[in-house]
C-alpha cells in the first residue's frame, strides 16, 4: 500500500509502503530515514477512501537486510484512529 | 546473477545505469522503448524492470503494459528528481518503488534487493499484542519448541531403530541403462536409453508408478522446470515436454553439442554440459535455447545438473560431487567424495537434485542404480 510521507521541520516529502495496519498504528517500509520519536504525516488510500495528513509518531525503527527502514508508527490523533477503525472493519467484513 | 531489464532511450543514462547495475552484480538488458522492451521481455524473463521516467510513452503506460504481461513483476521507476507525489501516484498504478536521481549504486542497491523480495499489506482490526504479551507468547513458544525438539529427538531415535521403514539410499532399478533424472510433482523421473522410456518412481518407496515410451527417441539426459521436462536425445536434440501424464512434446531444439552429459534448469536459464569437451553452456530459456555463455570444466565430467543455487557435477576423475555457484561456474564452491564414483565398478550417467538431496544414476555390473546423497556440504 503506497504512502506519501511528510516529515517534520520542512524536510522534503518522501514515500514508502505500509506493510501492516491496524487502528492504533502501522508499519511503514521506506528508504527514507525517519528518526525515532519524530512525527510524520501520512497520505494513503485505504479501500476506496483517501486518508490525508494522518498524524503519526515513530515508535521504533530498524533497517532490514535490503537497506530499507522498517518503522512502527503510532496514529496519534484519536478521531483519525476512529475513522481508520471504521474503514478497516468494513474492509475486513 | 539476477537479470534486470532497463528501459531508457538516453545513451548517457544507459552508460550510468550499466555501471551502476554492474557494481550491484546484476546483469542488465537494455531496451530503448516500450515496444523493444516488450519484445525482449518475453525472451529474457527479467527478475525486475527499471524504467527511466520522463520519456515517451509515459511511465504510467509502460507500467500498465508490463504488468499486463507479468502482473507480479517488480517495476521500479527512476525519477529524474525527488517527487513524492509522483512516486506515490506511480506506485498506486503498480510500480514497486521509485528511485530518485542521481541513479547511483547506493540509491539503486536497496531497490534492487527489495524488488527481488515482494510482499503485500497485512490489515487487521485489532492491534498486534503489546510487547509484554508478546514476550509471554514468545516464552510459551520457546517452551513448546523445547518440548517439540525433545519429542522430535525421541522420535528420530525410534525411527533409526525402525530402520527398515526408511527407503534405502541406493536402489537397484528394474532397467539397466538410466541416462537422465528429474523431479516432478513428488515423483522421481528416470530416462532409460535402452528401453527409450521415462519411468516415474514414487519418492516414498521408489516403486514405478508409470512409464512413458518414446519409440523414436533415445534419451541421453533429463531435466525439469516448473512447467516442463527437458529430454536430451542421442540425435543431438532437446525435446521440451509438458509435465502432463503423457509427457506431450511441445518443442524440439538442436543443442549442437558433441556429447551431452546433462541438462538442467536453474529457475531462469537452461544449462547443458558437454563432458567430452569439458564445457558448460548457459542458455536462454526459449524455443531456440540460444547459448548465452560457455564455461570450461576442469576434470572428467561424468554427470551434471543444477538447481536454483548451484551447478552440480559428478567428477569421475576426482571421485567427487562438486558444486559451483551459478554466477561463477568455473570456481568450485564445495565438493564431497562419493565412494561409488571412485570404486571403478560404477559408471555415473546422470545427476539430479530435489532441493535437499543430490541423486546419481548409473550402471554397475549390468544393473541400473539410483543413489541418493545429502546435498548439504
Amino acid at each position: 500500500m503506497p504512502a506519501g510521507i511528510r516529515p517534520p521541520h520542512g524536510a522534503p516529502p518522501a514515500w514508502g509502503r505500509l506493510s501492516r495496519m491496524d487502528p492504533s498504528g502501522c508499519e511503514l517500509i521506506t528508504r527514507f530515514e525517519l528518526k525515532e520519536g519524530s512525527g510524520a504525516a501520512l497520505d494513503f488510500d485505504l479501500g476506496d477512501e483517501v486518508f490525508t495528513e494522518i498524524m503519526t509518531r515513530v515508535r521504533s525503527r530498524r533497517r532490514d537486510a535490503e537497506g530499507y527502514f522498517i518503522c512502527r508508527l503510532a496514529f496519534t490523533d484519536a478521531l483519525q484512529r476512529q475513522n481508520l477503525f471504521l474503514t478497516l472493519s468494513r474492509l475486513k467484513r | 546473477m539476477p537479470t534486470v531489464q532497463v528501459i531508457s532511450s538516453s545513451e548517457k543514462d544507459k552508460n550510468i545505469l550499466q555501471g551502476a547495475f554492474a557494481d550491484l552484480g546484476a546483469e542488465t538488458i537494455f531496451s530503448l522503448d516500450l515496444n523493444d522492451a516488450l519484445t525482449i521481455f518475453e525472451r529474457v524473463r527479467p527478475r525486475a524492470v527499471f524504467l527511466a521516467d520522463g520519456e515517451d510513452p509515459p511511465s504510467e503506460i509502460k507500467i500498465r503494459e508490463i504488468l499486463r504481461i507479468a502482473p507480479f513483476m517488480p517495476v521500479v521507476v527512476m525519477l529524474k528528481r525527488r517527487d513524492a507525489a509522483r512516486a506515490v501516484a506511480l506506485m498506486k498504478l503498480g510500480a514497486f518503488d521509485c528511485a530518485q536521481a542521481p541513479w547511483t549504486p547506493e540509491e539503486l542497491r536497496p531497490l534492487l534487493k527489495k524488488a527481488l523480495k515482494l510482499s503485500g499489506t497485512a490489515l487487521a482490526v485489532a492491534p498486534p499484542p503489546p510487547d509484554t504479551l508478546r514476550k509471554a507468547v514468545m516464552a510459551a513458544g520457546a517452551l513448546a519448541a523445547g518440548l517439540f525438539l525433545f519429542a522430535l529427538g525421541y522420535g528420530l531415535s525410534q525411527h533409526r531403530k525402525a530402520g527398515a521403514a526408511r527407503p534405502p539410499d541406493t536402489v537397484e532399478l528394474p532397467y539397466s541403462h538410466p541416462a537422465g533424472i528429474a523431479f516432478a510433482d513428488g515423483e522421481i523421473l528416470v530416462a532409460d536409453w535402452y528401453t527409450q522410456s521415462v519411468y516415474r518412481h514414487s519418492a516414498a518407496d521408489h516403486k514405478i508408478t508409470g512409464v512413458t515410451s518414446f519409440p523414436d527417441l533415445t534419451p541421453v539426459g533429463l531435466g525439469h522446470s516448473a512447467d516442463n521436462l527437458w529430454l536430451a536425445t542421442a540425435d543431438g536434440r532437446i525435446e521440451r515436454l509438458s509435465r502432463d501424464k503423457r509427457l506431450t512434446r511441445t518443442a524440439s531444439i538442436a543443442h549442437e553439442m558433441s556429447s551431452l552429459t546433462g541438462l538442467c534448469f536453474d529457475g531462469l536459464y537452461v544449462w547443458t554440459a558437454d563432458g567430452r569437451k569439458g564445457v558448460l553452456q548457459k542458455r536462454m530459456n526459449n524455443d531456440s535455447l540460444r547459448v548465452l555463455g560457455e564455461y570450461g570444466y576442469r576434470g572428467e565430467l561424468a554427470a551434471f545438473t543444477c538447481d536454483r543455487d548451484f551447478l552440480w557435477a559428478a567428477d569421475s576423475k576426482s571421485g567427487e560431487i562438486v558444486k559451483f555457484p551459478l554466477d561463477n561456474p568455473e570456481k568450485p564452491a564445495a565438493s564431497m567424495p562419493v565412494a561409488e564414483l571412485s570404486d571403478g565398478t560404477f559408471r555415473a550417467t546422470a545427476l539430479g537434485t530435489d532441493g535437499g538431496s543430490v541423486w546419481l544414476t548409473g550402471e554397475r555390473g549390468g544393473k541400473g542404480l539410483l543413489i541418493k546423497k545429502n546435498a548439504r556440504f
